[in-house]
Order: structure tokens, then C-alpha cells, then sequence
């Protein structure tokens, strides 16, 4: 056995001498330009920041070219970070704003946005950080790249560099006032040809590269690759199956009611609220419709989903309305993700109507004989631009609308909910007009409601109903989501009617 | 600079030094461990360069690869005299004797054989292949540079050594 290895080995020996003997005396081109300490280094930074730079939104692509660019950049920057103070501060700054970008990245994945988290302006701080750190990442280039040619006895030329720089203020620039459109483009050009003038600036300075001496360590470049790749799909991967619903605050509900919400309720009832719904109300939302004058109810429904729109008369000098949405899925519908109401009444006719006080409401479900509820998880106010399909064509109207967010129960039977709001003055008069005619709506309208449903989890990244209908991160804006219009039309009892469901898809 | 050596001007040698030290040091540091060795070895071959220049055709190769020959040559000529030196202790001053003319024909048929089957491999591990065995690189540096394990590297190399062992032995090399 032990001839047999030492056989093997001698074999393996003298091929190895056949191979220093044999190699030939002339390296070609390709081979002796390749072979340069730095050249790879050099590319990886280079490619790697334009990469990361852009925001393609397409396929995809702004999520994996900053991905790969970032992944890129840190290899470059950690080949050369021992090589002088410059490269090493580089190498530091590249792995914050990894860092940042993987945090950017975890967000986007997921049903939150930055500003969830670190505040109302934390997206705009995130943009500034990430800026900054790009622009003092690209002085250190300069002063690295500047110190190898030093050392290397060769003129500096990091003009091009310098170019880089200017170039990406004035991106920062345009992106500080939101330049889009072809002016936004007119600035990436020159940053882009600045890139390639460094990239054949680098093949200038080959010569120089010769003296960077990579040190090898524990971690090699490869090894700091595979953490950033699995740091990469933990933060694709954890948001994407664990923050794809918001958590629901689930309290058994209390049957318990006083005499006078008792009362309020047989009113109620009598006025023509249906009682079911009623049933669905606490204590204090019973309590505030003691004024209650009329009841008018509309109904509309669309495949699994059914909603109930009541409006309580409260008073009519000033006319106070208390408007209750009630909304339910059928047994069979899916719960997953989020759902999203858009509450507008002044959607329509922009009749300046005002609401007395912010929405708020709850979501049900039962299990058992209990009944569960938890309250709406967030109702806020956004202002948002529609965003035409795939982030193609031209920018969208601008509106303010509120909006309610929620996710189902993961397992329930009868799962509803609710949101109600008080308005003030809801009788605007609206007047349509033509040629030689007008038509005038005076009573019984209040603005409408959107139902934003989710109809599946198959959605990469996850985006919460609100986000999608605000159009922010969304590839195809109505994949898993069905958006559904209640109009604000309100008729006096005993004229219920039933009205058809509008739906935008 | 090229032209200034050709011209024979002395700032083309000044030039040569200056702009491609760093290469040429590059190439010798795997070659010869003595910095002494080193520094002599470059004088030697930057003057093989200039007196050579009128070998150097811009069609036929770069001027890197060109001069990597020549850096290359001259510093495995040192090492082939200094083991002579040392195996028959001889004096510092004398010439190491060149190899046969079977010797020289031998070899060029292998080099041949090589370079054939070389051109068959991906150009990664040919790449694999002339670091270190044109330019003596060790797996240490090998994998500094290429940002990976030594370990990865000996891998990688012991495959390129069995993919060219079988296609060698297909054209004809016995172990």
C-alpha cells in the first residue's frame, strides 16, 4: 500500500517537474495583463459602485444589480484594504453601508417601510446616509489610488476619480430635488462614462498595481463573500416569510353592555341598521350615535368580499354623520398578508367635506363560541402620487387619502371588521354641468372607499395592500392585490337598496 | 518610451525603470527570495531589454508580455547558475553552462505538446496554470490575489495538473 502512495507521489513529482520543464517561454497577452495584484480589485470597485448605484426598476432589477454591485464592491475594497489608510477607511465605509443596505434591503422586503421603523423622515435620512457614505467612499478611492501611483514612482492621475466625485453630486443633487424623467437620465450619462474613463484609467495604471502586495488571512475575499451572500438571502428571506402580516392585538370581546347602549342599540336597530353589524360595535361606539336621527344603509359585494356601508345622521344643523364600513370575507377566502381600506370622502367632487375626528375601527373573527377583536393595526393619513404600471409612462395624480391597515386572523370562522368615522357637513352641493343643462346631487353623498384585498402570499417583495395601491415597490401593483370601490351614496330609509360593487380590475 | 529606447536615448532606460519597476520586481519577487538578488536581476534585465528592443514587435505580443519573457528568462538564469554554483563550486564570476542541443530540442517538442493542450483549458485555470508555473507564484500568493483559500487554490491546481495529465498522455506523454 505504502509503494503503491510513494509510487503515486514520485509520479505526481516528476509530472510537476514535467511542467516547470515544459511551460513555454512567452506568456501571451491576455494571460500577462490578467496577472496583476490589483487589476481585479480594481474592477470589482469600480463595476460594483456602478452597479449598486442604479434603480432600474424592471425585472427585478433594482433589487439584484445593487445586490450584485454591493457584492462586487466589498470583495474589491477588502482585497486592497491593507494596502494604505485610504483603502483600509474604504474598505470600513464599504462595509457600512452594506451594512445600511442590507437593512434598506430587510425593509423593502418586507410589509414595513424604513420610516416604520426609524421614524416619519427616516427614509429620506437613509438616502442622505447612503449618499454621504458613497461620496466619502469615492474621496477615499481617490486618495488610495493616488497613494499606489506615489509609491509606485508614477504621476497621479486620479482626475477621473475626481470627475466621479462631481458627477455623483450632481446625481445627489438632482435626487435631493427629484429629478426625474430624462433630466434625472441626462445626469446618470456622465457618471456612467465617468466609470468607464476610471475603468481604462485603470488599465493606465497596471504598471502601478504591481506593487499592491495582497495579504492573505483567515478570511479571504471568497469567505467575505459568502457572508455577504448569506446575509443577502437572510434578508430576502426572513422578511418575505415572517413580515408579510401585521401582528394583531387579539382580546376575546366583552358581551357586556349598559342599560343606555342597550337602548341606543333597540334605536339603532329600529332606524334600520342591520343588527348584526350592530352587534360587531363596542360600547363607546354605540354611546356615540345617541343623537342618532336616520340610519341609511348601502350594501355592495364583490366575489368573497361584502361590505356594508351605514351612515348614522347625528344631527342636521350642524349635519353631523357618523359612517360605519363594515366589511367581511367569506369562510373560504384566504387570510394571509394585509388587507388595506382607503377611506376618501372627498374622493369624488372635492367638496371640502371634513372629518370630525380620525377613523379608527376594529377587525373580528370567532373561534368556538368566543368572539375575538382586535383594533385596526394603523389608520394614518398619506399623500401619494399614482404610479403608472411598472414605473413606465408619466407620473400620476397626486391625492390624500387615509388609510386603515390590517391583517385577518391566520385561522377563524366569520372574520369582518369595521372602521368608522365622523363627518361634518356631508351635504355639499355638487353640480354637473353641460351644455344647456345641469344636474345637481344635493343630498345623501358622502366620498368612497377602496378595498385593497390581498388574494395571495406569491409576492416577492412583500408589500403591505397600502403600499400597493400607493404604488411604492410594486413591480406589477396588482399582483396578489384586487382593489375594490365603494361608492358614497347614501339613500334615505326605507329606500335600502343594494348597489354594485365597482371594481378598478 | 519604446520609441526612446529604440532611439537609443537614455531617458527611454530612465523611463523603463521607473514606469515598469514594479512589474518587473513583481515577476522576480517568486523567483528570487534575495532582495540583493532581485535588485541586480533587474539592472540585468532592463538591460536585456534595451539592448534587445529591436526583438520587440508590437504584432506579435504586448510589451508586458514581452518584457515579463525577458525578466522571467533572465531571473530563472540566475537560479540555474547559483544551483550550478552551489552542486559544483564554482566560482561566483563563472557562466552556468547552457543545456544540449538534444536537451534545447526535447524540451521545445514539450513545450509544444503543452501549449496544445493548454489552449484547450478555460482560461481560469490556464490562468491558474502560468502563475504557478511561468511565474513561480506560491499557493500563498496565488490565493492573496485571487481572493480565495490556499486551500481552494491547491485544489483547484491539483485538478488542472490531472485534466492536463490525462490530455497529455492522449497526446502521447508517458508517465
Amino acid at each position: 500500500m505504502n509503494a503503491e502512495k510513494e509510487t503515486m507521489l514520485q509520479n505526481e513529482a516528476d509530472f510537476d517537474a514535467y511542467l516547470h520543464d515544459a511551460v513555454p517561454d512567452q506568456v501571451a497577452d491576455d494571460i500577462s495583463s490578467a496577472v496583476n495584484p490589483w487589476k481585479q480589485a480594481l474592477s470589482e470597485i469600480l463595476i460594483g459602485t456602478a452597479l449598486s448605484f442604479f434603480t432600474l426598476r424592471f425585472l427585478f432589477l433594482d433589487l439584484i444589480l445593487p445586490a450584485l454591485g454591493f457584492g462586487l464592491a466589498l470583495r474589491g475594497w477588502f482585497r486592497l484594504r491593507e494596502q494604505n489608510k485610504a483603502f483600509r477607511t474604504g474598505w470600513i465605509l464599504m462595509l457600512v453601508r452594506t451594512a445600511v443596505f442590507l437593512f434598506t434591503l430587510f425593509m423593502d422586503v418586507s410589509i414595513y417601510s424604513v420610516s416604520d421603523w426609524l421614524g416619519g423622515r427616516g427614509d429620506t435620512a437613509v438616502g442622505i446616509l447612503t449618499g454621504l457614505l458613497l461620496l466619502a467612499q469615492l474621496f477615499c478611492l481617490r486618495n488610495g489610488l493616488d497613494q499606489v501611483m506615489h509609491e509606485a514612482c508614477q504621476d497621479s492621475s486620479w482626475q477621473a476619480v475626481s470627475w466621479l466625485i462631481l458627477c455623483y453630486l450632481l446625481i445627489l443633487f438632482a435626487g435631493f430635488i427629484r429629478l426625474n424623467g430624462l433630466l434625472a437620465l441626462a445626469v446618470i450619462v456622465p457618471f456612467v462614462l465617468c466609470l468607464v474613463r476610471v475603468g481604462k484609467l485603470s488599465e493606465k495604471m497596471d504598471p502601478a498595481g504591481y506593487v499592491i502586495a495582497p495579504k492573505t488571512g483567515r478570511v479571504t475575499a471568497g469567505g467575505v463573500t459568502k457572508c455577504y451572500v448569506a446575509a443577502l438571502l437572510l434578508c430576502c428571506a426572513i422578511p418575505f416569510l415572517f413580515l408579510n402580516r401585521f401582528p394583531m392585538d387579539w382580546q376575546k370581546q366583552q358581551e357586556v353592555r349598559s342599560e343606555e347602549a342597550r337602548e341606543i342599540h333597540k334605536q339603532l336597530t329600529y332606524m334600520g341598521f342591520p343588527k348584526e353589524r350592530l352587534e360587531d360595535l363596542p360600547e363607546e361606539e354605540l354611546l356615540a350615535c345617541r343623537t342618532a336621527e336616520s340610519v341609511m344603509v348601502s350594501s355592495h359585494s364583490w366575489n368573497d368580499l361584502s361590505v356594508d356601508s351605514v351612515a348614522v345622521v347625528l344631527s342636521e344643523k350642524p349635519r353631523i354623520w357618523k359612517v360605519f364600513y363594515f366589511f367581511r370575507l367569506s369562510e373560504d377566502s384566504w387570510h394571509g398578508g394585509t388587507e388595506a381600506l382607503e377611506i376618501d370622502p372627498d374622493r369624488q367632487f372635492d367638496a371640502g367635506i371634513v372629518l370630525a375626528e380620525d377613523p379608527h375601527g376594529a377587525v373580528l373573527y370567532r373561534k368556538g363560541e368566543e368572539n375575538f377583536s382586535a383594533p385596526i393595526t394603523r389608520i394614518r393619513k398619506e399623500q401619494y402620487t399614482s404610479v403608472p404600471l411598472n414605473g413606465m409612462g408619466t407620473a400620476g395624480t397626486t391625492q390624500t387619502s387615509w388609510f386603515a391597515e390590517f391583517s385577518w386572523p391566520r385561522k377563524g370562522e366569520n372574520v369582518r371588521g369595521w372602521v368608522s368615522l365622523t363627518v361634518e357637513d356631508p351635504y355639499k352641493m355638487v353640480v354637473f354641468e353641460w351644455e344647456n343643462a345641469e344636474y345637481i346631487i344635493q343630498e345623501h353623498y358622502l366620498g368612497g372607499l377602496t378595498f385593497i384585498h390581498q388574494t395571495g402570499r406569491l409576492q416577492f417583495p412583500a408589500r403591505s395592500a397600502r403600499t400597493a395601491r400607493t404604488g411604492g415597490g410594486s413591480y406589477f401593483p396588482e399582483i396578489p392585490f384586487r382593489t375594490m370601490n365603494v361608492s358614497g351614496y347614501f339613500f334615505p330609509r326605507p329606500q335600502t337598496v343594494t348597489v354594485p360593487a365597482e371594481t378598478e380590475n | 518610451m519604446i520609441q526612446a529606447i529604440r532611439n537609443r536615448e537614455e531617458r527611454g532606460m530612465e523611463m523603463l525603470l521607473k514606469q515598469y519597476g514594479p512589474l518587473m520586481r513583481y515577476i522576480l519577487t517568486p523567483l528570487l527570495p534575495d532582495e540583493r538578488d532581485r535588485e541586480e536581476c533587474l539592472q540585468d534585465a532592463a538591460l536585456k531589454a534595451w539592448n534587445g528592443i529591436g526583438s520587440f514587435d508590437e504584432g506579435r505580443g504586448s510589451w508586458n508580455a514581452w518584457l515579463t519573457s525577458i525578466v522571467r528568462n533572465t531571473a530563472l538564469n540566475r537560479q540555474r547558475a547559483e544551483k550550478r554554483r552551489q552542486a559544483q563550486e564554482l566560482p561566483e564570476e563563472a557562466e552556468a553552462p547552457g543545456p544540449t542541443p538534444e536537451e534545447e530540442a526535447l524540451r521545445h517538442d514539450r513545450q509544444e505538446m503543452l501549449l496544445k493542450v493548454l489552449e484547450k483549458l478555460p482560461r481560469k485555470e490556464r490562468l491558474l496554470f502560468y502563475r504557478k508555473y511561468y511565474y513561480g507564484q506560491s499557493t500563498a500568493q496565488i490565493a492573496a490575489e485571487l481572493g480565495s483559500s490556499e486551500r481552494s487554490v491547491e485544489g483547484k491546481l491539483y485538478r488542472v495538473r490531472k485534466k492536463l495529465q490525462e490530455m497529455l498522455e492522449g497526446e502521447g506523454y508517458e508517465r
